[in-house]
């Protein structure tokens, strides 16, 4: 743009310098333009800037005003039409002075545009100015922020220190030395009573530090000299257990329960929970109530010990058995054979008993009680603790326990999951290792989630134990009396305290001559009317004892069968009768033995509770009596010809007991009762 | 267990109600137990269990002594105690069971029997008499008319030497029979016996090793049956002679007779009981539950003509039909 006016300005100085120097060469010319021009557009500038743009338009509006005055000028001279010269050259002249004229416009319209360009320049640097400036000032507020960010972050900081807990200002000016807090300099200011008191805190730390050191290592030491008295004391143990060990002897010698119940202890802890029931509620019992029985835990504690792992070890083989087993079934034969083994090694599996077992002594009467694992069930036997001599341990033993509870006689499991363990073979093993009574799975606290077979009413009492204990104490107690009973009628001797042989005659003749022990298949064979009597009263043949007696005079033998309960005395005897005599006569065939057997066996006096035991002699010496009565009477009812047993002509027995009358009754009955007042012998 | 008693208990006498539904046994422990025949022969009506009918409904105590005597008129079941004939109401007998009633006696005559160890205070035998009067033998070898209404002897025929087991009556004419081994027919105006016979006299009948007493004695109009140790002998009632043996190959004693329409029944002292016709021949031999017989008893009216057997033993056979045994019932105490 520039050059473009640049040339426009040439051009113009050009015509200028043709119209003010025609003549002059145009080289020359051309330099004195450049030149001309080039001082022109210095002097051009310097007039721009001395003149006022009112002026020049001032000038404008002169100059146009002019031409226009000029071009009207013209218009009307030619209007005129006026063709001579003078016109015409008044209108060169004008003409000429008007192109003059434009020339000043073309010089004006220059300054003008050389002005309108400075001013722009003049705008553009301002401008450029202000945006510089306006860039500063935003530096400048930056910073402000920044610095204001800054001065926050420093008013928001945190120390240490005040994290601190520092003693309160009054006691650190009361406890701190001088030195640390400089009362006067730190008074004033709280910075360096600050620093002053973290100081002191610092002290104050250091020294307690110090302190636990030295505590911790009194304890260190403390504890070494602990461990070293342990140690001592622990290599006293064996010593101690080796002086125990020596001193068993003299324990053993002077009965001594020392060490046994401390080892009885150690045993409770490895009994299996019912067992240990049992074994708790049994001594609480003993300890609280009855001194005179004797508890212990019987069997080795390693057994014991062992004995989990094991029984495990061996559920675990008979489970691989049965697997294997199983899976070889193509292989019959083979299985066959396996599974019998393995029926056999279940059932002995089944009646694994725990090593443990419980040993109550009552009276002079060991109760075992063990604990079969598989079935659990408590099963229990029991043995004289001494023998004694002369007396028969199996009437001892035999049935002891039985029907201590009605119908508990321990024949079967009473829990009912083990009617589907292998029942039979079960069933027929358990009395190896004793009967599971009752009464003892409800010590034992076994209810078989109250699934038991049968419940006895008493079990619902509360003592139990109590009651248990009771029981067996009274069986074992009566038949230890009644096994003394049993050895005198071994021998023949139906003696009697004073007020019971008053009910007697002095003398009988009927003797009681055998006396023995005998079984429920043997007593079925000898007598059939036993059959009769036991279906009649629906006893179990278990909850009896059975004995054989022979009962004579002279030629007349009375075999007498008795039945005795487990519970005798509680319960009575009960006798069957067969008299050989000029025939058989029984219950069945003769009205006489049938009331002498009822008499027995009904009308039981009542004997005083010190002498109940006497109640089989008792009956027995009836037996006699009657006995010497019939044959007596038969005697006499012979003379009579009231009907007799006897054949020969002379009655056996002469008529010796006084009987005001013989028969009485449609029944014909025989006197029975002896008056001990009178001596008569009379009807009920 | 049942009580060991019940195994010993013996029938010792029975007796129907008049209207014949129940039935009363005397046992050897001194009970009546009382039995309700018609329950047990409806047994379709009633549901209950069968077993309950065979047990007495109710049973009680007349005495501590064994009950061998009862006997039943219109009104009362009379019942022969220690020293006395005791009355109860039949309604009160056969009532229900009620805990707190006790059976007792509307009346008692008091015999005035000797006390000689009360061996003669008892009733062995007791039969009806007319116009509210029974026969009673007692404990002193005496048969007693007493009168029922003023509960007094009217008169005492004595003339047996050992108690009496049995006895009939028909019209004026009374028969016993007595462990004496003596039969005594008397007339009931008269206190000394008509005619005694003795039947262990007559070879044929004699069982020396069974004795000489005599267990039962009926007789109608023209026959008296009599037996015991000895054997069953027919008399002829007006000329007093043995015309017949019966039972001749039985070895028991007898212990009951009784006509029944144109036989004789005869219970014996083993477990068995006879029907035999006049001629001897025996048209029946019925085993019984009771190891002896003791008591018979018949209904008459009743169209199935029960006869029930009670013995040593606490069953009671009933016959229907008077042959078959039937059903079988039982006293417990």
């Amino acid at each position: 743009m520039s050059k473009i006016s640049k040339r426009i300005e040439s051009e113009s100085v050009k015509q200028d310098a043709k119209k003010n120097k025609n003549e002059l060469p145009i080289l020359v010319v051309a330099n004195k333009v450049k030149e001309l021009s080039k001082n022109f557009m210095e002097i051009e500038e310097k007039e721009v800037e001395s003149r006022t743009g009112d002026n020049d338009l001032k000038i404008f509006k002169e100059t146009c005003s002019d031409v226009k005055r000029l071009m009207t000028d013209i218009l009307q001279l030619k209007v005129s039409g006026k063709t001579d010269e003078e016109t015409k050259k008044k209108i060169m002249d004008k003409r000429i002075e008007a192109s003059l004229l434009f020339v000043t416009l073309k010089k004006l319209n220059r300054i003008d545009k050389l002005r309108l360009k400075k001013a722009r320049d003049t705008t553009h640097d301002a401008k450029q100015r202000v945006d510089s400036f306006h860039l500063q000032l935003e530096n400048l507020l930056y910073e402000v922020f920044h610095l204001k960010k800054e001065v926050d972050k420093c008013l928001e900081f945190k120390s240490k220190d005040e994290d601190i807990e520092l003693v309160p200002v009054e006691e650190f000016y009361h406890e701190a030395p001088p030195s640390i807090s400089k009362t006067e300099l730190t008074k004033s200011n709280q910075h360096k009573l600050t620093l002053a008191r973290l100081e002191w805190e610092f002290e104050q730390r250091k020294r307690l530090s110090e302190q636990c050191r030295n505590l911790e290592q009194n304890r260190e030491k403390a504890s070494n000299e602990i461990t070293q008295k342990q140690k001592q004391l622990e290599s006293l143990l064996p010593r101690l257990n080796s002086i125990l060990e020596s001193t068993r002897p003299l324990q053993e010698e002077l009965n001594l329960p020392v060490e046994r119940i401390k080892f009885q202890k150690e045993l409770a802890v490895l009994l299996p929970d019912p067992l240990y029931i049992l074994y708790s509620q049994i001594k609480a019992f003993i300890e609280a109530c009855d001194p005179s029985l004797q508890i212990s835990i019987e069997g080795g504690m390693e057994d014991a010990l062992n004995f989990g792992s094991k029984n495990k070890t061996g559920l675990d083989e008979i489970l691989e058995d049965v697997d294997s087993a199983e899976s070889d079934m193509e292989a019959e034969y083979e299985t066959n054979k396996r599974s019998v083994t393995s029926n056999k090694m279940k059932t002995d599996w089944q009646l694994t008993k725990h090593p443990l077992r419980i040993q109550l002594t009552v009276e002079r009467v060991v109760i075992n009680f063990a604990y079969l694992i598989t079935l659990n069930i408590v099963v229990v036997d029991c043995k004289p603790l001494q023998r004694e001599n002369g007396i028969d341990q199996i009437c001892i033993i035999d049935n002891l326990l039985s029907e201590i509870f009605p119908n508990d006689h321990g024949d079967e499991s009473p829990s009912w999951v083990n009617c589907f363990q292998a029942r039979s073979m079960v069933n027929g093993k358990i009395y190896e290792q004793g009967k599971p009574y009752l009464w003892a799975q409800r010590l034992a606290g076994l209810d078989f989630n109250g699934v038991v077979k049968s419940t006895p009413q008493t079990f619902i009492n509360t003592e139990f134990v109590e009651t248990v204990v009771v029981a067996l104490k009274n069986r074992i107690n009566y038949r230890f009396q009644f096994v003394k009973v049993l050895h005198l009628l071994e021998k023949g001797e139906l003696d009697l305290n004073q007020d019971s042989n008053a009910a007697f005659p002095a003398t009988i003749y009927s003797r009681l001559v055998s006396w023995s022990p005998s079984s429920y298949e043997d007593c079925l064979v000898t007598s059939k009317n036993l059959e009769r009597l036991l279906n009649f009263l629906e006893i179990n043949p278990k909850a009896l004892m059975f004995f054989k007696a022979t009962i004579e005079r002279e030629s007349a033998r009375l075999l007498a069968i008795f039945l005795v309960p487990v519970d005798y005395p509680n319960s009575a005897p009960i006798c069957s009768l067969e008299l050989l005599w000029n025939g058989k006569h029984t219950r069945e065939n003769s009205e006489i033995i049938r009331g002498m057997e009822a008499e027995v066996n009904v009308s039981i006096n009542e004997l005083p509770p010190q002498h109940k035991i006497d109640l089989l002699i008792v009956q027995l010496k009836k037996l006699t009596l009657h006995l010497d009565l019939i044959t007596e009477i038969d005697g006499q009812l012979m003379k009579r010809g009231g009907g007799s047993w006897q054949s020969q002509t002379k009655p056996e027995f002469s008529a010796e007991k006084m009987i005001p009358q013989l028969i009485k009754g449609h029944d014909r009955k025989f006197p029975t009762k002896y008056d001990a007042g009178s001596g008569f012998f009379l009807h009920q | 267990m049942p009580n060991i008693k019940s195994f010993y208990v013996s029938v010792l006498s029975q007796s129907l109600s008049p209207c014949e539904q129940f039935l009363v046994a005397g046992t050897n422990f001194g009970n009546v137990n009382v039995f309700n025949i018609k329950t047990l022969y409806q047994e379709d009506v009633n549901q209950g269990p069968r077993d309950l009918l065979t047990l007495p409904q109710k049973c009680f105590s007349v005495s501590e002594r064994s009950l061998q005597a009862m006997a039943s008129s219109n009104d009362n079941l009379m019942v022969g105690g220690k020293n006395c004939i005791q009355g109860f109401s039949w309604n009160d007998v056969v009532a229900p069971k009620q805990s707190d009633l006790e059976v007792k006696p509307c009346w008692t005559v008091d015999l005035r029997l000797p006390t000689d160890f009360g061996s003669k205070e008892t009733v062995d035998c007791l039969i009806n008499g007319e116009n509210f009067s029974a026969y009673a033998a007692c404990g002193d070898n005496n048969v007693h008319h007493v009168d029922l209404e003023y509960g007094k002897v009217k008169l005492t025929f004595s003339g047996h030497t050992d108690f009496i087991h049995s006895m009939s009556q028909i019209g004026n004419q009374l028969s016993s029979a007595s462990e004496d081994g003596t039969v005594c027919i008397w007339d009931t105006r008269k206190p000394k016996p008509v005619h005694v016979i003795t039947p262990h006299s007559e070879p044929k009948l004699n069982r020396p090793h069974l004795g000489k007493w005599i267990g039962a004695v009926t007789m109608n109009e023209d026959w008296l049956v009599c037996g015991g140790g000895p054997h069953l002998g027919l008399y002829h009632l007006r000329s007093l002679t043995m015309s017949k043996v019966l039972l001749e190959d039985d070895t028991h004693g007898v212990n009951n007779v009784l006509f029944h329409e144109d036989s004789i029944i005869v219970g014996v002292d083993g477990p068995f009981v006879y029907h035999c016709l006049f001629s001897g021949d025996i048209t029946v031999k019925m085993p019984t539950s009771a190891l002896r017989v003791y008591s018979i008893c018949l209904q008459k009216k009743d169209a199935n003509k029960l006869l029930f057997v009670g013995g040593s033993g606490g069953d009671i056979d009933i016959c229907a039909g008077t042959k078959l045994q039937d059903q079988v019932i039982r006293c417990l105490s």
